[in-house]
């Protein structure tokens, strides 16, 4: 199991900080967390967000995550306030990156 | 033109402050309460972090046990904040969403507003900073933040009595070795405080001009929390906001 982590301080918002738990023999997403001082009403949805993070093809582009985290939003009416669909995916993918890059330590 | 009730100040703990806010949100959705001014401190000094934070990530836990020092999530985003038992009052407003613009920024604007009038009255000129912030001379001197829940919104926010920027950042986690001589001074370039800028103003004049100001155009009774919010309160204290699985969930 690796862990990257990777912090954004969102451009005229707030700070953004995404924990990837990646299983490297797997290939796997298996956890993801979001952490920061910005703003989701309602406060529940931050899980659905990390829930649409851990499921999402791997080979996703930056954009493609960013165009379905913002039909999530649209489709459960939440509203983000000091980080933005954009952000999220960027962050994300860096810390995806920050994981994979991790070396495997022998068992 | 509903009529407000006001909660003057009380002095609390943190887990008892967070769950008198959750428990009065309660009691105005259901129609038991009025729409509520509270204003309030915290014994013990706490540290209160956004809901979206890293407990760990934030606050050296350890530290305020030694310390004596309070640590509670709040139900609302925004950041980590220390409340000095001394060195500030929080506030909190409880109304139905109804009564505030649709828009969260527009809320945040004019709730802001009514803390800017308050700084203003002691003689201190303040703006609003988007997203949450009130600033002074480019510093800030209040964090506020907001929820909204079953039609209800919530905001509540700290102003900034007496800095000090030692112990504030000594419980928030700062890597230990930036908190030098310079590390201070340039937090003091960024935050302030009431007497920072006037020492003469005292704590109760500044709880004074709050409770003026947001009371302004109101009509409005001084009240206090009723027996089921108390009890409401009391087990939403014990169950959560005291709770460890609740404070370290993120």
């Amino acid at each position: 199991m690796a862990q990257g982590v990777h912090t954004e301080k969102v451009p005229g918002g707030k700070l953004l900080r995404i924990k990837v738990d990646f299983n490297s023999e797997g290939g796997i997403v298996e956890d993801v967390q979001m952490h920061g001082d910005f703003f989701i009403h309602p406060e529940e949805f931050v899980e659905d967000i990390e829930q649409l993070l851990v499921n999402l093809d791997q080979k996703d582009s930056e954009e493609s995550i960013a165009a379905a985290l913002q039909r999530l939003i649209e489709d459960e009416g939440a509203e983000l306030v000091g980080i933005t669909p954009e952000s999220i995916a960027k962050t994300f993918r860096n810390a995806l990156a920050n994981a994979i890059a991790q070396p495997v330590l022998p068992q | 033109m509903p009529k407000w009730r006001v909660i003057d100040l009380t002095v609390n703990t943190a887990a008892m402050n967070m769950a008198l806010d959750e428990a009065i949100s309660e009691a105005v959705g259901r129609k038991q309460a009025p729409p509520t001014i509270r204003i309030y401190k915290w014994l013990p000094s706490a540290v209160s972090i956004g809901y979206f934070q890293s407990l760990t990530d934030e606050v050296d836990a350890e530290l305020c046990k030694l310390l004596g020092v309070d640590i509670v999530r709040r139900r609302t985003g925004g950041g980590a904040v220390y409340h000095d038992a001394n060195g500030e009052i929080t506030y909190s407003v409880i109304a139905p969403e109804s009564l505030f613009p649709k828009g969260i920024t527009e809320s945040y604007h004019l709730i802001c507003g009514w803390i800017v009038s308050a700084l203003g009255k002691l003689g201190i000129t303040a703006e609003f900073k988007p997203i949450n912030d009130i600033i002074t001379n480019g510093k800030k001197i209040s964090g506020n933040a907001q929820t909204r829940r079953n039609g209800i919104l919530l905001q509540h926010g700290t102003i900034l009595y007496k800095l000090d920027v030692a112990t504030m950042f000594s419980l928030l986690k700062v890597p230990k070795e930036k908190i030098s001589d310079k590390f201070i001074a340039d937090v003091k370039q960024r935050v302030t405080s009431v007497t920072d800028i006037n020492p003469q103003i005292t704590e109760q004049q500044l709880k004074e001009a709050l409770v003026a100001a947001f009371t302004a155009g109101k009509e409005f009774e001084f009240g206090a929390v009723t027996e089921n919010e108390k009890a409401a309160a009391e087990k939403l204290a014990k169950e959560r906001y005291a709770a460890d699985e609740w404070n370290f969930m993120r």
